[in-house]
C-alpha cells in the first residue's frame, strides 16, 4: 500500500531536554494508527511536529509524497482535533464547520451542502447555530471532529480527543470515530495514553516511551508478544516471572524459574531470544488456568492462594508462589462452587506457547 | 453577515477623512510657506492674545496690509527661541510679553536679533524698558492682593508676616526672587537698592531665609502655576498673597472683594524679541515699531491690566482703568523696578537654595 | 535507532532552514523597535548626550557633580519616587475592589461600569485640577458639606498637601490599574475558588489563598504601569500638594526652559532613568517580568528564582497566611456576634463588593461631572457655587473657529496616534506574549522608558530631530511625537490581554487551512478586539491631553485642544473650560451609545 505519511529520523528537543529522539515511521492510507505511551514520551511532541505546529530539529516528514517538514500547517492538508476541542468561541457552530471550507474558498452553496451534511453525520442538525459555550462536552467533541472532516483532509490528527469526556460518552465516541473512520476512509493518527482505547480502535499502534518508539504493531503484536517490559505491562496486566536460561528439552526452550523448576517456552513465537543477562517470563493472567490435581501441562506450578476477587463474568486470584513470587491469574466465573479460596493451595498452568520470554526484570506486576 | 458592517466601517472613515481634509488645514507632511508678508507672533495666550489682536494685529494688517498670526508658545519661551535658532527652524518670526529679564537672558546666549529703535514712538519710552534687543510694551508688578472681606486694616507686606494681628490665610509664590524680595521688605529693608546691598553678602541672604521661615508654618499655598493665584483669591482659598497685579485684577473684575495694595510692589517690564536670524526680522521691526505707538499701547489695555511703557498712551485710556495699571504714575511712584541683572547673576544659585529650603 | 543526540548530519541542512523561520517571527518586533530607535532613542539620546560633553566637545562630568553637590536633585528624586509608590498603593488598594466588582458581574453590567470607570480619561488633566481644587478647597464643596453636617467645625485641610497630591494622582491614574488587573481577573477560573471552599477554606482563606494569589499578576503589571507614569508626572503635584511634594520632572523642566542647561537637565534625565530601570530590575527579579508579559508565574521552582525571588515569595507567602489568617477570624467573632445566614451570604458578599466598587467609581467620575453645571454659571471665573444660567461659554466655544478647529485637529491626531501605536505595538506584544528570549527584560524597559522621562525631553529632542527632515509644524510630526509615548501603553494593553488568550486556537485555525494572516484576522483579531479597543482608548487619550509635545512640535500656527486650554486658563479659568469638558461628555457619552446600539443591531441579525 501506498505510503499516506512518512516521517524519516525527526527529531526535537528543548534545551538540554530531547523530547523527541530520531523517529521513523510509516503510515499507509487509510490507516488508523495510535500513538499510544505515558505523559511525556513524545507522542504529543511527535503529533505537533506533523501538524506542523512546532518546527522539528531534523529529519524529515513527507505527506503524500511532498516534503512537508517545514510547510506551514495550512499548507498541509490535515485535520487536527485538539484536546480542548479549540472550538472557536465566537464563531457559531456552522461557521466554526464553514471555516476550513471558507478559507478553501468554496463556494457559498457548497459550504452549506457540505456543513449540513457533516451536522448530519455528527446528529447534531439542529445545534447550527449556536455558539461552543452552548453545548455539552460530547457535543463540541463532535462538532470538533465534524470540523476536521469536512473538508476531507489526506490525514487526521487527534490528540486525546476524548480526555475530558466521562466513561460512557467515550465509549460512545470511540464507536463514531471508528464509525467516521470507516466511512470515510481518511488516514487517523490518534494520540491517546489509554491502552484499552488505542486496542479497541487502531489498526496498528506506536507505542512510546522516553521520546522513541518502543514497539510498532497491531493491537495483537503488542499484546500478546511484546518486545520489551515497558510494552508488556503497559497494555495490560501480566506476570512478570524471574527466570534464567538452562536449555532446551522436547523442542521447549527451558527456563529455570523462580522457585527452581522449569518453565517451557515455544522458541518459535519469538525470535531471537535473549540469551543473557537478566531474564524474565511474561505470562498473562487470562492465560492461567487452574489444573486439577494430575492435570497435564506445558507448565504448571503450586501456588497459595491468597485473595481472590470476582468482578463478573472473571475471577481475579491474587497468589504465590512457594518462594513467595506474586502471581496473578483470572478464571471465567463459570459457578460459583469451583472457585480456590484463600489459603488453598491449588496447582496452575499454561500453554509453553504463552510464556514470553523478555530481557529485563521487574518488580511486581501490574 | 459581516459585510455590512465592513461597508459602513469603511464609510464612517472616509467621513472622517472628509472631515479631515476640509477642517483642518495643518499640512500633514511638510508645512506650507508663509506668504511672504505675512508674520507669525507667538503670545502667551489667552487674554494676551485677544488684546494684542485688538491693538496690534489688526491696525497693523489695517495699515500695512501685512497679516500677523498668533499662535501660542509655552510660558517661559527661552527653549523655544534656542531651539530655533539653532535648527534654523523658525515656528514663529517675534514674540511678544517676554519678560525683561527673560530677554537679557537671550540676549547674552545670542539667541535674538537686534530691533529697530529709532523714532519719536520709541525714544518716549524710558530707557531701563528697552535695549537694543528688546522692547518693552507693558509693565507688571508684583503686589499684594488681599481680599477686602475677610482681611482689616491691611495693606503691607510686614502685615502679612504679623500673624497674630492680622489673622487669614496667606499664600505665597512658589519662586526665589520674588519671595526673597517680598520677605526682605517686610523685614524693614526699603525697597530697591537696599535690598540688593543685603543680599551682597551671605549674612544678608540668610537674613532673608530666616524671615522665610517665620512665614512658612503660616503659608497655606505656595502656588506656582500663573491661574493658580487668580483662582485662590477667586474662590478665597487664601486671605491675603503677593501675585502680579494682572492676576489679582482679574478676580477683581470678576467682582471678587479684593484689592491691590501697591506700595513696596516692584515691576518688570515685558515686551518683544525676534529670534535670530529670523528670515522676516525686518517686517518683525516694523511691527514692534508700529506697537510702540501710545495709542496701541492704549489699546492694549482694555483687556490686560499690563501699563503702557509709553507715557503718551494715558492720553488714551479711560481715567478708571489707568488707575489700575502698573505704570500709571501714583502707582509707579510706590513700586520700583526689579533689579534683572542681579538676579540673572543669582537666579541659579537663589533657585537651589529656595527649592532646598523648600522640601526641609 | 540511533541517539541523536550526536549522530545528527543530516538532519543539519533542513534545520537551518527550520530556525530561520523561528527567527522571522522576531520581525514582529522591527514595526515597533524600529519606530522607538529613530523617533525616540536616536533624538533623545542626542539632548542626553549633552550631559557628558563640555561646550568644546570633550566628556566632562561637571552636570553629574552637581546633581549631587546639592542634596536638592537626590531628595526631590526620592520624594518622586515616594509620591509614586504610594500612588500605585492607593491605586492598588482602591482598584482592586473595582477590579473584583467588574470581573463578578455579568458582562451587561460588566461594560457599563467600564465607562464610568473610563470617565476621567474625558476630561482634560486641566479641568480636572481645577476641580478638585474646587472640591478639596478650605471653602470648597466637600468642606462646606462636612460642615453642614456638623461633621466638622474646622475646615479640613484637604489640599496643599500630601492628601491633595493623592487624591489627584490617584484619580488620574486609577482607570490605567483597573482595566490592567481587570484583563487578569477575568482570566481567573471561577470554579477555583469554589473548590477551595469544598476543600475547607472559608470565604476569606478561599479569596487571600487561592483567588487572590491568582490575581497577583494583574496587580503586578497595574502597579509597575502606575508607578512608571506617576514617576514623570509634576502638574498635579504642583497645583495640588505643598512645595514638599516637587517632582523631578518640575527640576528637568527648569533647567530646560529657564536655564538652557540641557546638559545638566540631561543628567538629571540619565538619573532618573537610572533610578527607573533600577526599579524595573528588581520588580522582575522579585515578581518575574512573566507578570507583565504573561508567562507562566506559578510553579517556578524556588531554586531558579534567584535570592530577591526566593524572599519575595517567603515574605508574599507570610502575607497572604497573615492576612487570611485574619480574615478568617473577624468572620468568626461577626459570626459569634450574628449566627450567619449562609442562604444570603453570597448575596451579602455581592454587596459588599458593590459598595466599595460604587465608592471607588463614584470618586472617579465626581470631578467630571461637577464641572458639568460650572459650564451653564453666569460666573465669569471658574467657581462654586454656579450662579444663574447661561450658555454663553458654549457660544464662546461654537462661536470660535480656533476653538473648533483645535478640537477637530485633537481628535484627528489622537485617532492617528492611536491607530499607529496599535499598528506598531500589537505585532510586538503577539511576539512578546509569546516569545521567551535572551534580554527580553532590557527590552521591555528600553519600551517603557518613553513614559518615565518628562515630555518635554522628547519635545526639544524631536524638535531637533524633525529640523532635518522638515516635520515641524505638521501633522505627521505630532503624530509621530504622541506614538511614541502611547506606544508603550499599548503594548502593555494588548500583552495583558493575550495573556488570556488560548494560543491552541491559532494552532487550530492554521490546522483548518487558515494562514497566518487569516488566522489573525479571522480568529485572533476578533477575540483580542476589546483588549485592542482598549489600547486604542489608552492611545487616544494620551494624545489628546498633550499639551508639552504639541506646544513644541505643532508650533506653527495651527493649536489642539489642550493647548487652546492652556491658552485660555493662562490669565483666568473661565467656565468655557467647563463647558467643552462636558461637550466632551457629551460627545464620548454619544459615541459609545451609538457603538452599543450598532453591536446591538448587529447581534439581532
Amino acid at each position: 500500500m501506498k505510503s499516506k505519511l512518512s516521517i524519516k529520523n525527526v527529531w526535537k528537543s528543548y534545551g538540554s531536554v530531547t523530547a523527541l529522539k530520531e523517529t521513523s515511521l510509516e503510515v499507509p492510507e487509510g490507516e488508523f494508527l495510535t500513538l499510544l505511551g505515558p505523559s511525556g514520551s513524545g507522542k504529543t511532541t511527535l503529533l505537533m511536529a506533523l501538524a506542523g505546529l512546532i518546527l522539528p530539529d531534523g529529519g524529515e516528514i513527507w505527506i503524500d509524497g511532498a516534503l512537508a517538514t517545514y510547510a506551514p500547517s495550512h499548507e498541509r492538508d490535515i485535520g487536527m482535533v485538539f484536546q480542548n476541542y479549540a472550538l472557536f468561541p465566537h464563531l457559531t457552530i456552522y461557521e466554526n464547520i464553514a471555516f476550513p471550507l471558507r478559507m478553501r474558498r468554496m463556494r457559498e452553496a457548497e459550504i452549506d451542502r457540505k456543513v449540513r451534511n457533516i451536522l448530519e453525520i455528527v446528529r447534531l442538525p439542529h445545534v447550527a447555530q449556536r455558539f461552543p459555550s452552548e453545548l455539552s462536552g460530547g457535543q463540541q467533541q463532535r462538532i470538533a471532529l465534524a470540523r476536521c472532516t469536512v473538508y476531507q483532509p489526506s490525514i487526521v490528527l487527534m490528540d486525546e480527543p476524548l480526555g475530558a469526556l466521562d466513561k460512557k460518552l467515550r465509549d460512545q465516541m470511540q464507536i463514531e470515530i471508528k464509525t467516521l473512520h470507516n466511512e470515510l476512509k481518511t488516514t487517523i493518527l490518534y494520540v491517546t495514553h489509554d491502552q484499552e482505547e488505542a486496542m479497541s480502535m487502531s489498526d496498528r499502534i506506536c507505542l512510546m516511551n522516553d521520546g522513541r518508539i518502543q514497539q510498532l504493531g497491531t493491537p495483537n503484536d503488542l499484546y500478546f508478544t511484546p518486545n520489551s517490559i515497558f510494552t508488556a505491562l503497559f497494555l495490560g496486566g501480566a506476570n512478570m516471572l524471574p527466570v534464567a536460561r538452562k536449555g532446551r528439552e522436547n523442542g521447549f526452550d527451558v527456563y529455570e524459574g523462580p522457585g527452581g523448576g522449569p518453565i517451557h517456552v515455544s522458541p518459535a513465537e519469538r525470535t531471537p531470544q535473549p540469551a543473557a543477562g537478566d531474564l524474565s517470563i511474561m505470562v498473562r493472567p487470562e492465560h492461567i488456568r487452574l489444573l486439577a490435581n494430575d492435570e497435564p501441562a506445558e507448565n504448571s506450578a503450586q501456588v497459595r492462594i491468597r485473595d481472590s476477587v470476582m468482578v463478573g463474568p472473571v475471577t481475579r486470584y491474587f497468589a504465590e508462589l512457594a518462594d513467595g513470587t506474586d502471581v496473578t491469574f483470572t478464571q471465567l466465573t463459570v459457578s460459583p462452587t469451583r472457585s480456590a479460596s484463600p489459603g488453598e493451595v491449588v496447582r496452575i498452568g499454561w500453554a509453553a506457547a504463552r510464556s514470553v520470554v523478555l530481557e529485563g526484570r521487574s518488580n511486581g506486576h501490574d | 453577515m459581516t459585510d455590512k458592517t465592513e461597508i459602513s466601517r469603511r464609510g464612517l472613515f472616509r467621513g472622517v477623512a472628509a472631515i479631515g481634509a476640509a477642517g483642518v488645514s495643518l499640512p500633514w507632511f511638510s508645512r506650507t510657506a508663509h506668504a511672504a508678508k505675512t508674520l507669525v507672533c507667538a503670545d502667551p495666550g489667552g487674554a494676551y492674545t485677544t488684546a494684542f489682536q485688538e491693538a496690534f494685529y489688526g491696525p497693523f494688517k489695517e495699515e500695512t496690509g501685512i497679516a500677523v498670526t498668533s499662535v501660542a508658545r509655552r510660558g517661559y519661551p527661552a527653549a523655544e527661541f534656542k531651539a530655533q535658532v539653532e535648527t534654523r527652524s523658525y515656528n514663529w518670526d517675534l514674540s511678544g510679553g517676554i519678560s525683561a529679564d527673560i530677554a537679557d537672558f537671550l540676549r547674552a546666549s545670542d539667541l535674538v536679533e537686534e530691533i529697530d529703535l529709532s523714532g519719536d514712538d520709541i525714544a518716549a519710552i524710558p530707557a531701563d524698558m528697552k535695549n537694543s534687543h528688546f522692547l518693552g510694551n507693558g509693565l507688571y508688578t508684583f503686589i499684594l492682593a488681599y481680599r477686602t472681606d475677610r482681611m482689616k486694616n491691611f495693606g503691607t507686606f510686614a502685615d502679612l508676616w504679623d500673624f497674630d494681628g492680622k489673622p487669614g490665610r496667606r499664600g505665597m509664590r512658589r519662586f526665589a526672587r520674588d519671595s526673597i524680595e517680598v520677605a526682605l521688605r517686610a523685614d524693614g529693608v526699603a525697597p530697591g537698592e537696599d535690598i540688593y546691598k543685603v543680599l551682597s553678602t551671605p549674612e544678608g541672604w540668610d537674613r532673608a531665609f530666616n524671615k522665610l521661615a517665620e512665614i512658612k508654618p503660616h503659608t497655606h499655598v505656595w502656588w506656582d502655576s500663573a491661574p493658580q493665584s487668580t483662582q485662590l483669591l477667586q474662590t478665597g482659598e487664601v486671605d491675603a498673597c503677593p501675585m502680579p497685579n494682572a492676576r489679582a485684577q482679574t478676580a477683581i473684575d470678576n467682582g471678587v472683594p479684593a484689592a491691590i495694595s501697591w506700595e513696596g510692589g516692584f515691576y518688570s517690564v515685558e515686551g518683544w524679541a525676534i529670534p535670530k536670524g529670523s528670515p522676516k526680522a525686518d517686517i518683525a521691526r516694523q511691527f514692534i515699531k508700529f506697537c510702540a505707538r501710545p495709542d496701541r499701547q492704549a489699546a492694549y489695555t482694555k483687556h490686560l491690566t499690563n501699563g503702557p511703557t509709553n507715557p503718551g498712551a494715558y492720553a488714551f485710556i479711560d481715567p478708571a482703568r489707568a488707575r489700575t495699571l502698573p505704570s500709571f504714575p501714583e502707582n509707579l511712584a510706590r513700586t520700583v523696578p526689579v533689579n534683572d541683572t542681579f538676579w540673572g547673576k543669582h537666579k541659579e544659585m537663589a533657585d537651589v537654595r529656595f527649592n532646598e529650603w523648600l522640601l526641609k | 535507532m540511533t541517539d541523536s543526540a550526536l549522530a545528527r548530519p543530516a538532519a543539519t541542512r533542513t534545520a537551518t532552514t527550520g530556525r530561520k523561520r523561528d527567527r522571522m517571527r522576531g520581525w514582529a518586533l522591527v514595526p515597533s523597535v524600529g519606530f522607538l530607535l529613530v523617533v525616540f532613542l536616536v533624538p533623545v539620546s542626542q539632548l542626553l548626550w549633552l550631559s557628558v560633553v563640555n561646550a568644546g566637545g570633550e566628556f566632562d562630568f561637571v552636570h553629574y557633580e552637581r546633581l549631587f553637590s546639592s542634596t536638592l536633585y537626590v531628595d526631590v528624586l526620592s520624594n518622586t519616587l515616594k509620591i509614586a509608590l504610594w500612588t500605585t498603593i492607593a491605586c492598588l488598594v482602591a482598584g482592586y475592589p473595582v477590579a473584583y466588582l467588574l470581573a463578578s458581574v455579568p458582562p451587561s453590567s460588566r461594560s457599563g461600569l467600564l465607562i464610568w470607570v473610563m470617565v476621567p480619561f474625558w476630561t482634560s488633566f486641566l479641568v480636572r485640577s481645577f476641580a478638585w481644587m474646587l472640591l478639596l478647597g478650605r471653602d470648597g464643596v466637600i468642606n462646606q458639606w462636612l460642615a453642614a453636617l456638623g461633621v466638622v467645625e474646622q475646615p479640613l485641610k484637604l489640599m496643599y498637601n500630601f492628601v491633595g497630591v493623592m487624591v489627584g494622582m490617584s484619580h488620574a491614574m486609577l482607570p490605567i490599574a483597573v482595566l490592567t488587573m481587570l484583563s487578569v481577573m477575568q482570566s481567573i477560573n471561577p470554579n477555583l475558588p469554589k473548590a477551595a471552599s469544598t476543600l475547607g477554606a472559608g470565604t476569606s482563606h478561599a479569596f487571600w489563598r487561592v483567588y487572590f494569589p491568582l490575581s497577583l499578576p494583574g496587580v503586578a503589571a497595574a502597579g509597575l504601569l502606575v508607578f512608571i507614569t506617576s514617576v514623570g508626572f509634576f502638574i498635579t503635584p504642583t497645583l495640588l500638594g505643598s512645595p514638599r511634594e516637587m517632582m523631578i520632572a518640575q527640576l528637568i523642566i527648569i533647567q530646560i526652559e529657564e536655564m538652557l542647561n540641557w546638559g545638566f537637565a540631561g543628567a538629571i534625565s540619565v538619573m532618573l532613568l537610572a533610578a527607573a530601570f533600577v526599579i524595573f530590575y528588581l520588580f522582575d527579579r522579585v515578581l518575574g517580568m512573566s507578570a507583565l508579559t504573561g508567562g507562566a508565574t506559578h510553579g517556578k521552582t524556588a531554586a531558579k528564582k534567584g535570592l530577591l525571588g526566593r524572599l519575595g515569595a517567603q515574605a508574599g507567602r507570610y502575607f497572604i497566611a497573615c492576612v487570611s489568617w485574619a480574615g478568617w477570624g473577624i468572620a468568626r467573632a461577626f459570626a459569634m456576634i450574628r449566627k450567619p445566614r449562609y442562604d444570603r451570604h453570597r448575596e451579602q458578599r455581592m454587596t459588599a463588593r458593590w459598595v466599595l466598587g460604587i465608592a471607588v467609581i463614584v470618586f472617579l467620575a465626581l470631578p467630571s461631572f461637577f464641572v458639568v453645571p460650572l459650564s451653564f454659571s453666569e460666573n465669569r471665573f471658574f467657581g462654586w457655587p454656579p450662579r444663574g444660567f447661561s450658555l454663553e461659554w458654549y457660544e464662546a466655544y461654537f462661536n470660535s473657529p480656533i476653538w473648533r478647529e483645535a478640537t477637530l485637529r485633537s481628535v484627528l491626531v489622537g485617532l492617528c496616534t492611536a491607530a499607529l501605536a496599535v499598528l506598531l505595538g500589537t505585532p510586538a506584544a503577539l511576539f512578546l506574549s509569546r516569545q521567551e528570549f535572551f534580554a527580553k527584560t532590557a527590552l521591555m524597559g528600553f519600551i517603557l522608558s518613553p513614559i518615565v522621562l518628562p515630555n518635554i525631553i522628547v519635545a526639544v529632542a524631536l524638535f531637533y530631530a524633525y529640523s532635518h527632515v522638515g516635520l515641524i509644524g505638521t501633522n505627521i510630526g505630532l503624530v509621530l511625537g504622541h506614538t511614541v509615548f502611547t506606544l508603550p501603553y499599548v503594548i502593555i494593553t494588548v500583552m495583558a490581554v493575550l495573556k488570556n488568550y488560548d494560543h491552541r486556537l491559532d494552532q487550530a485555525a492554521w490546522t483548518l487551512g487558515a494562514s497566518r494572516a487569516a488566522t489573525f484576522r479571522y480568529i485572533t483579531l476578533p477575540l483580542i478586539k476589546t483588549g485592542l479597543i482598549t489600547a486604542f482608548l489608552f492611545a487616544f487619550v494620551r494624545s489628546f491631553d498633550e499639551l508639552t509635545i504639541a506646544l513644541f512640535i505643532s508650533g506653527g500656527v495651527a493649536t489642539t485642544l489642550p493647548r487652546q486650554m492652556w491658552s485660555e486658563a493662562l490669565l483666568n479659568i473661565t467656565p468655557t473650560l467647563a463647558a467643552v469638558s462636558t461637550l466632551m461628555l457629551v460627545f464620548v457619552a454619544i459615541v459609545i451609545l451609538l457603538a452599543e446600539f450598532i453591536g446591538r443591531r448587529s447581534r439581532r441579525r
